[in-house]
């Protein structure tokens, strides 16, 4: 059984991360931000259901998918918002992005694929874990797992590809 | 996706090792459409981690911080304002038979599960969380010996004749703690032999007079001072509770 004191911890120690997913998921920073202050407050109701000897981590990165599938997502969609906002560009209106134009070239070509594909390249090749983790996570077949990251890889090999012109791959809203 | 992807993955990836591997790299030599299908899904490599690894920066760090520790003060200051440790004293209660009834004494009510069969479970868990490395140091010199344990735990003159109750006979005090605040609780059986218990908890709660509640098919009355949590709890009426709070308060 978990203290709420070791929560709180493990909360304050993986924010950034957790908004980093909140972000990849809902394609919008306020909504990260919203997912997770939610998480922090579920995630201290519910300190006595964290099992000691698991990842702390990856518990908190549940407890936040939940809110979002379950919670926000829905919502949004009732509202008509939708998942992404194809007007909004979510990965640089940070000015330290926008001196790093790969950067920002990677992480829209990220952003603009279906949320299930951005989510499996989050979870694999940015937090690391393995394909069955990330399939365990998710609640999926490992196959389906494969079939994400191969439609993503598939999708954003054009960035690369010496065909197409950078520009055309770079976000919108990136002129100034 | 072709049946290859999921192999071809892992190959870029350094995930795939042994003959399954080697399998796979011959292949690749002698077919040219295979390759192909390699070389499109590795150029999907994109640097993710030194990416994203940015977007750790752009996070809003300080803010967030600052929510996490008003939503975690907060909940523990509302932890305090409707006693919590209360619902597992009154747990602890209906579990008294384990103390000194076993087989005699079944287990009232619905538990806190609404009547389900595992709601024992529960209640017993809920007991359980209070123990401390001092419940079961025996105290010589009986139950009005481990009174003078819990006098010096709480800060409070506690002997048979300050926490006497009518119609109530003292049966036994246990050093318990709840959320590392030292608990101090006393037993007591009624004339039909019913348990019932008075808690005090030195954990810095706010003054607060006395309110009653029912929980676990129990009544509580609970109130507050000088940064002390009462609780009397037992099979009776809340008006009965009440009655039995008030004469407690005015001694402590």
């Amino acid at each position: 059984m978990a203290s709420r004191d070791e929560i709180r911890a493990g909360l304050s120690q993986d924010l950034a991360r957790l908004w980093r997913y909140g972000l990849a998921l809902s394609g919008s920073r306020d909504v990260a931000e919203d997912l997770v202050q939610a998480t922090c407050v579920r995630a201290l109701e519910r300190a006595e259901q964290f099992q000691s000897g698991t990842r702390l981590d990856r518990w908190l990165f549940a407890i936040l998918r939940s809110i979002w599938l379950n919670e926000v997502r829905s919502r949004r969609v009732r509202e008509g918002k939708g998942f992404v906002d194809p007007e909004q560009v979510l990965f640089t209106d940070g000015a330290e992005i926008e001196t790093n134009m790969f950067v920002g070239q990677v992480l829209n070509a990220v952003h603009n694929l279906p949320e299930a594909q951005r989510e499996a390249v989050l979870l694999v090749y940015v937090e690391g874990l393995s394909y069955s983790e990330a399939a365990d996570f998710l609640g999926t077949p490992i196959g389906t797992i494969m079939s994400r990251l191969a439609a993503a890889r598939l999708a954003l090999s054009k960035l690369r590809s010496p065909r197409s012109e950078p520009a055309a791959s770079a976000p919108r809203g990136q002129s100034k | 996706m072709t049946d290859d992807d999921a192999s071809l993955i892992a190959l870029i990836d350094g995930k795939l090792e042994g003959p399954a591997r080697d399998v796979l790299t011959a292949r690749l030599e002698a077919d040219a459409e295979l390759r192909a299908r390699f070389e499109r899904l590795a150029a999907g490599s994109l640097p993710f981690a030194g990416a994203f690894k940015e977007v750790l920066d752009e996070a809003p760090v300080a803010r967030m911080q600052a929510r996490l520790d008003e939503i975690a003060d907060a909940g523990r200051i509302a932890a305090r304002s409707r006693p919590r440790w209360a619902a597992a004293v009154a747990a602890a209660l209906a579990l008294l038979v384990v103390g000194w009834a076993v087989g005699r004494y079944a287990p009232l009510g619905p538990g806190p599960a609404g009547g389900e069969r595992d709601g024992w479970r529960e209640a017993v868990a809920s007991y359980v969380a209070l123990y401390s490395a001092e419940t079961f140091v025996a105290a010589p010199g009986g139950p009005e010996a481990a009174l003078t344990v819990l006098s010096s735990r709480l800060g409070l003159t506690l002997n048979p004749g300050s926490i006497a109750l009518p119609d109530m006979t003292f049966k036994r005090a246990f050093m318990l703690s709840y959320d590392g605040a030292p608990l101090g609780q006393i037993a007591y059986v009624d004339e039909a032999g019913r348990p019932a218990a008075f808690c005090i908890i030195h954990n810095g709660e706010k003054d607060a007079p006395v309110k009653t509640d029912s929980r676990e098919g129990l009544s509580l009355a609970s109130w507050a001072r000088d940064g002390r949590g009462y609780v009397v709890a037992g099979h009776f009426s809340a008006e009965r509770a009440a009655e039995l709070a008030g004469a407690l308060a005015a001694r402590f």
